[in-house]
C-alpha cells in the first residue's frame, strides 16, 4: 500500500489564531455570479456558505477577495452587507460578485438563487434563526439600493441593473398595513 | 495558541495546534482521500500573530 499522498491538498484558505474566551469574528463570503439563466451562488461543498477567519491587521475585503481568487474566480465587487451574531461569534457578511466561473473549482457547488423572505426580529431582539438564503436575500436588497446610490458600484455591475431592480424592497412592506 | 482553519471545501476546525492537525488529518483522508503528515500540514500553516 502506498502511504504517500494521493493528491496534494491545497493549503487552507485561512489559518488564524482563535480563542473561545474572546469575542470572535468570522467573515462570511457569499459568492455570486450572474448567468443568462439568472443568479447563482457558489458555496463550498462542505458548508452552506464560506466562513473565513480574520487575523489581526488583515483587511476583511482583501481576505474575501483573495479567497475568491484561490478558487480561480474573478472578483468584480466585494461589499459588506450585514452582520449577525451566531454561535457566539459575530459574522460579518460580504457579497462577492464574480465573473462566470470557467471552469468551476471542484471545491465549490453551484446553486441557483431563489427569492427568500427576510428574517425579521423584534424591536429589541434579532431574529432567532437566520438562514443563508435570507442573508443572501438581504445582501441583494442592499445591493439594489447601492447600485442607485453609489456610482462606482453601478459602473462595476452594469449588467446587474435589471436583476437588482426586482430586489428593491417595496416601500413600507415591513411596517404592515396602516391602522 | 489556538487555531482556526478553513479548508477550500468550507470545512472548519478550531482548537490547539495538535487538535487542528489531528482534525485536518482525518478530514483530508475521510473527505478528500488525501494523506497528509503533521509536517506537511504545519508547513502550510500561515504564521499568525
Amino acid at each position: 500500500m502506498n502511504d504517500g499522498p494521493i493528491i496534494e491538498l491545497a493549503p487552507a484558505l485561512t489559518n488564524v489564531a482563535w480563542s473561545p474566551d474572546l469575542v470572535a469574528q468570522t467573515l462570511e463570503a457569499l459568492i455570486v455570479y450572474l448567468a443568462p439563466d439568472g443568479l447563482h451562488h457558489l458555496r463550498p461543498i462542505h458548508a452552506p456558505a464560506l466562513h473565513l477567519g480574520l487575523a489581526p491587521r488583515q483587511e476583511p475585503g482583501d481576505v474575501v477577495r483573495d479567497a475568491a481568487e484561490r478558487y480561480g474566480l474573478g472578483p468584480r465587487l466585494v461589499h459588506s452587507t450585514s452582520w449577525r451574531h451566531e454561535d457566539d461569534r459575530v459574522v460579518l457578511t460580504y457579497l462577492v460578485v464574480v465573473a462566470v466561473p470557467q471552469p468551476l473549482n471542484e471545491n465549490l457547488r453551484d446553486e441557483r438563487v431563489s427569492r427568500a423572505e427576510l428574517a425579521r426580529g423584534e424591536a429589541m431582539a434579532a431574529p432567532s434563526t437566520i438562514g443563508v438564503d435570507q442573508v443572501l436575500e438581504h445582501a441583494l436588497q442592499h445591493l439594489s439600493w447601492l447600485v442607485k446610490d453609489d456610482e462606482i458600484v453601478r459602473e462595476a455591475l452594469p449588467d446587474w441593473l435589471d436583476l437588482l431592480a426586482a430586489y428593491e424592497p417595496e416601500p413600507f412592506r415591513g411596517l404592515g398595513a396602516p391602522a | 495558541m489556538l487555531l482556526e482553519v478553513t479548508c477550500l471545501c468550507g470545512w472548519q476546525a478550531r482548537g490547539t495546534q495538535d487538535e487542528v492537525v489531528d482534525l485536518l488529518t482525518r478530514h483530508a483522508w475521510e473527505d478528500h482521500h488525501v494523506r497528509r503528515t503533521r509536517e506537511e500540514i504545519l508547513a502550510d500553516a500561515t504564521p499568525v500573530a
